[in-house]
């Protein structure tokens, strides 16, 4: 049965390679490659050239390398919680539950990892050859295949570490790590080809690497780690949906691009096992069944932010407490703000762009999950108030400290404000009709020019003064916008 | 006969319907009508159009032709507030529980009441116990009882569903066949895509054969 596996992997590497080669060549150019190609060698033949080796060079710095190394395999103690490497939906259904050996399937998927991991480890070390003689004042000429060598073993201990529940294979992945951080301390060990010009120096890399192959290989003899099938299907469809939305991205479909709304929340939840992918952990009450149908988007908009993990509503309450300071500072009219020199602009209409675009990232987090008016029985400024309202809520409750510090006048507050919800409309109106997504930086700086644009307008044509008024009038005409 | 010949108690009237997908003609003049408490079986083989009828009828599709819902235009408010529309692909949010679903699109579409009738579809279609999850981790049967029990438990006088038996188990398609025949007498119209043999006996309805993307008389 492993022979059809090998049988099949001739065909479709030989027939995807073709057609990668036949798009290489229409969508780009074989022609427009070599050109590009040729510019890069020359680059790099003349950055080379450029290096002047030093008139007293550096130590060659063995414990630095020692400590890379080491963190390098020590750090093998926290994978383990995702495959490394995983076969699609459709190699997991026809030969993952096949009379086939798990590593007969899994073989081609693991060598192109391996292979990635060892081209990677041999560019770096090239670079490293390549400064050596210059830098250190020695050659380490074997440098490119070590690293390739240790890259290796430790994508075989990232994946032993992760296999560690399959019968056989339980220590291996420690086994890795323990042999790596000894060979990287001991002398001649992993340090060894890059501080000298002795091929002795693969000798360590070189079992290493052929130690945690050979692992690898026994521990996909007879059993799949217990979680691979599911955690292969849930990542499978994460690169689905990247792949997806990269490819609608570049087609111009920019709202298919955006949205995944919970799905890939729910994915990652899934992948980690984690509470919440099945249930909520927490949950508002619930919106009035007689409730206008924006205060039901809000209810939305504000779940989702409840929702939250702690890290992101973290990340979000730094950064709205910073934008409503901006929002506010921009508008207090304080006289070192107005004083000259660099900190004048942010007295000036530039600040005030600064301060929008601090306020679209902010807004951007905010504003809750995409709502697609579609064929529902709703008005777009419906749907806007929804959005915004749980976020303006925010703003104004973060920025009332600065407005007390600041001691902000009523001109000032009004300005701050009308500036914020200036920012969080234009965001939210330019995001659902050009599909792009709020989180997407285009719509974020679309939304912080315009909302800066009375400013800087104004400022332009020497009647500042105007600016708050100016503010409130756009305020009026975008909210009755019909996008 | 124009749309507003037709007036504004006709649920649906789509007249000389034709769309056009990347230069290729799917549907060709499709014309017909459907009266109150009609509920209409949409035929034909895979390919035939009946998805992209039904997408452009609740104004999802760029179309040409005329369609109006009670004598509104389709993409018109007052059109939607008319009409429910239950894709094949249950289009659900993944945020949301399924009881805040309910919840949620009661107050979206105005219609307090649709909260409890919801609830009783989904108790009918067994999902009860599944109020508090995420429909995301439920079965492709499971998002459709949901979805089925959202648009169902609305009772719109227009309901448009696109295959809403797929999925389903012998039991809730009875209970949903029942259901819609209810709609039916209720004086609300139905509109519904399908081609399993079994709809024919489990449902009264008037038959539009779509073949080739033109409606057979």
């Amino acid at each position: 049965m492993n022979a059809a596996v090998d049988y099949l992997r001739r065909l479709t590497v030989v027939r995807s390679f073709h057609a990668y080669r036949v798009w290489v060549g229409r969508a780009v150019g074989w022609w427009t490659l070599v050109y590009l190609v040729g510019w890069l060698v020359v680059f790099v033949v003349a950055g080379l050239e450029a290096l002047t080796p030093l008139a007293n060079p550096v130590a060659g710095p063995r414990m630095v390398l020692v400590g890379i190394f080491v963190l390098m395999f020590i750090s093998l103690a926290l994978a383990g919680r995702v495959p490394p490497v995983i076969l699609d939906r459709r190699d997991l259904y026809r030969l993952g539950i096949a009379p086939v050996e798990p590593w007969a399937a899994l073989r081609w998927r693991f060598s192109v990892r391996v292979a990635g991991a060892a081209a990677l480890g041999a560019f770096i070390g090239l670079l490293w050859t390549a400064v050596t003689p210059a830098v250190f004042g020695y050659g380490a000429p074997w440098a490119a295949p070590a690293l390739a060598l240790v890259f290796v073993a430790r994508f075989t201990g990232s994946w032993l570490r992760y296999a560690s529940a399959t019968e056989g294979s339980r220590y291996a992945g420690w086994w890795v790590a323990l042999a790596g951080v000894a060979l990287a301390v001991l002398p001649y060990g992993l340090t060894e080809a890059f501080l000298s010009a002795s091929p002795l120096g693969l000798l360590a890399p070189a079992s290493l690497a052929a130690m945690g192959l050979a692992l690898s290989r026994k521990s996909l003899r007879e059993y799949w780690p217990p979680r691979f099938p599911a955690q292969s299907l849930v990542l499978t469809q994460l690169q689905a949906m990247r792949t997806l939305q990269l490819i609608a991205g570049m087609a111009g479909f920019l709202r298919q691009a955006a949205a995944d709304g919970g799905e890939r929340r729910r994915l990652l939840a899934a992948l980690h096992d984690t509470p919440g992918a099945t249930k909520p952990r927490r949950s508002l009450p619930l919106v009035a069944a007689t409730a206008p149908q924006w205060r039901a988007i809000a209810w939305r908009t504000a779940t989702d932010l409840w929702r939250r993990p702690l890290l992101r509503s973290l990340f979000a309450l730094v950064i709205t407490i910073s934008a409503a300071t901006a929002a506010v500072l921009v508008n207090s009219g304080a006289e070192g703000l107005r004083a000259g020199g660099v900190t004048s602009l942010l007295g000036g209409a530039l600040g005030v762009l600064l301060a929008a675009l601090l306020t679209a990232r902010a807004g951007s987090a905010l504003l809750g999950p995409e709502l697609a008016v579609g064929a529902l029985p709703l008005e777009p400024l419906e749907r806007t108030l929804g959005r915004v309202v749980p976020g303006a809520a925010l703003f104004l409750l973060f920025g009332l400290p600065a407005v007390f510090y600041f001691g902000v006048g009523v001109s000032g507050l009004v300005g701050a404000a009308t500036l914020v919800l200036l920012v969080l409309l234009a965001l939210e109106k330019y995001a659902s009709w050009s599909g792009t997504g709020t989180s997407r930086w285009e719509a974020q700086i679309v939304a912080a020019i315009f909302a800066a644009l009375p400013s800087l307008v104004l400022a332009a044509f020497g009647v500042p003064g105007w600016t708050v008024g100016v503010q409130v009038g756009v305020l009026v005409v975008v909210t009755l916008i019909s996008v | 006969m124009t749309t507003e010949q037709l007036g504004s108690a006709t649920p649906l009237v789509v007249s000389e319907l034709t769309v056009r997908l990347a230069g290729v003609s799917v549907l060709e003049d499709v014309t017909f009508t459907l009266a109150p408490g009609e509920v209409a079986l949409l035929v034909g083989a895979n390919g035939a159009g009946k998805s992209t009828l039904i997408r452009a009828v609740v104004g999802l599709l760029p179309s040409r032709g005329d369609i109006a819902i009670f004598g509104r235009p389709n993409r018109s408010l007052t059109a939607r507030s008319k009409f429910v529309f239950s894709p094949d692909d249950p289009a659900l949010y993944e945020d949301l529980t399924l009881r805040e679903h309910v919840r949620f699109t009661s107050v979206v579409y105005g219609r307090p009441e649709a909260d409890e009738r919801a609830l009783v579809w989904l108790e009918r279609f067994g999902l009860t116990a599944r109020l508090d999850e995420f429909p995301g981790t439920h079965s492709r049967g499971m998002r459709q009882k949901l979805a089925l029990s959202l648009a169902l438990g609305l009772e719109m006088p227009l309901t448009i569903l696109d295959e809403p038996f797929n999925g389903l188990d012998i039991a809730s398609q009875e209970r949903l066949a029942a259901g819609l025949q209810e709609r039916g007498k209720a004086g609300g119209a139905v509109l519904l895509t399908g081609h399993q043999r079994e709809l024919e006996t489990l449902l009264e309805a008037r038959r539009l054969d779509l073949v080739d993307g033109q409606l057979q008389a």
